[in-house]
């Protein structure tokens, strides 16, 4: 049962094998790397188009309401003042502590370009965008426009820092109860 | 006989066969992630069409507040630049196309929008209905 020519490795087995070795370990390291690159700028891409639809959605269900807006492209701010009660009279009237403002932090396309948004005294501590784990993104575009007597019109455009791609997403909102409506 | 079979039979090593099991799992396993990873940039087109029916529902919801909202068809009534959208990236433009349809219900106005556009040959579409109050 012994075998009695047992021969191991012979030189020119081992000289096919080796490159053969090399070629298959360098293709499936490429594969490999490909892939985890694939993944993490496919996870960068979905943080982009959540921030993007985050502060769309926010600002749209903030506006609705609203009984005063007034918005400033040059800086990329937008101010909405709200009804509240006055205990006292039990009318309805707006007050200055009801108002809600989303604005750009930084220069925009620079690497600080992120939505804040803050109720009227609170401070600018918790930005929409910007500095998710999975992605950073900078803002590239923010402004808004008056396409209807109380209709604003807001326009987003987001860039990912890991994979550079960019979305750009522009959406509106009817304020039926919007009594003072300014773009600057 | 038997004896001369085993002395010229090699066969596989245990080793080889080590080996090769886990190179046959490690290449599945990438395999099977791979499909998965391929960009796909549905999804944001997908999320520009919502964002674009909304627009136009805004629209339509100011017309009915001026007492202008009737039944019927209805163009895109946003800014045109918003129906051409480079989000699916590679510097391919997609055209959205945006149909409204009113109908009437007495002092209630049922809007439908729909939101269709080609990527790759393929058709895509987004609708979304509203009621809109109109006094």
């Amino acid at each position: 049962m012994i075998k009695i020519r047992s021969g191991g490795f012979a030189l020119i087995e081992f000289a096919i094998a080796l490159p053969l070795l090399i070629l298959l370990t360098y293709g499936l390291a490429t594969v490999g790397g490909k892939i985890f690159y694939l993944g993490r700028i496919q996870l960068a891409d979905y943080v982009l188009e959540e921030e993007v639809h985050d502060v769309l959605s926010r600002l749209i269900y903030d506006a609705r309401a609203a009984k005063s807006v007034e918005a400033f492209n040059y800086n990329g701010t937008v101010t909405f003042a709200y009804r509240t009660i006055n205990e006292s009279t039990k009318g309805v009237i707006a007050v200055k502590s009801a108002e809600r403002v989303y604005l750009l932090y930084g220069k925009l396309g620079a690497e600080n370009s992120k939505v804040n948004y803050k109720r009227v005294e609170e401070f600018l501590s918790s930005p929409i965008t910007g500095d998710n784990y999975f992605g950073r993104t900078r803002v590239t575009q923010f402004f808004f426009s008056k396409p209807a007597d109380n209709v604003l019109r807001v326009t987003l455009e987001m860039q990912s820092e890991v994979s550079g791609h960019k979305i750009k997403i522009s959406t509106a909102v009817c304020m039926p109860g919007c009594e003072s409506f300014e773009v600057h | 006989m038997m004896k001369t079979i085993l002395r010229n039979e090699r066969g596989f090593m245990l080793l080889n066969t080590v080996f090769l099991t886990l190179i046959t799992a490690f290449a599945a396993t990438i395999l099977l992630n791979a499909a998965p990873r391929v960009k796909n940039p549905q999804s944001v087109l997908r999320l520009t069409a919502i964002h674009l029916a909304n627009e136009q529902f805004a629209l339509m919801e100011s017309r009915a507040l001026a007492g202008e909202l009737e039944a019927g068809n209805y163009p895109f009534a946003g800014n045109d630049a918003d129906l051409t959208t480079e989000n699916a990236g590679a510097g391919k433009p997609v055209i959205f196309d945006v149909a409204t349809r009113v109908t009437d219900s007495g002092n209630l106005r049922g809007v439908k929008v729909t939101v269709s556009w080609t990527f790759g040959g393929d058709n895509f579409m987004f609708a979304e209905e509203r009621t809109i109050r109109v006094d």
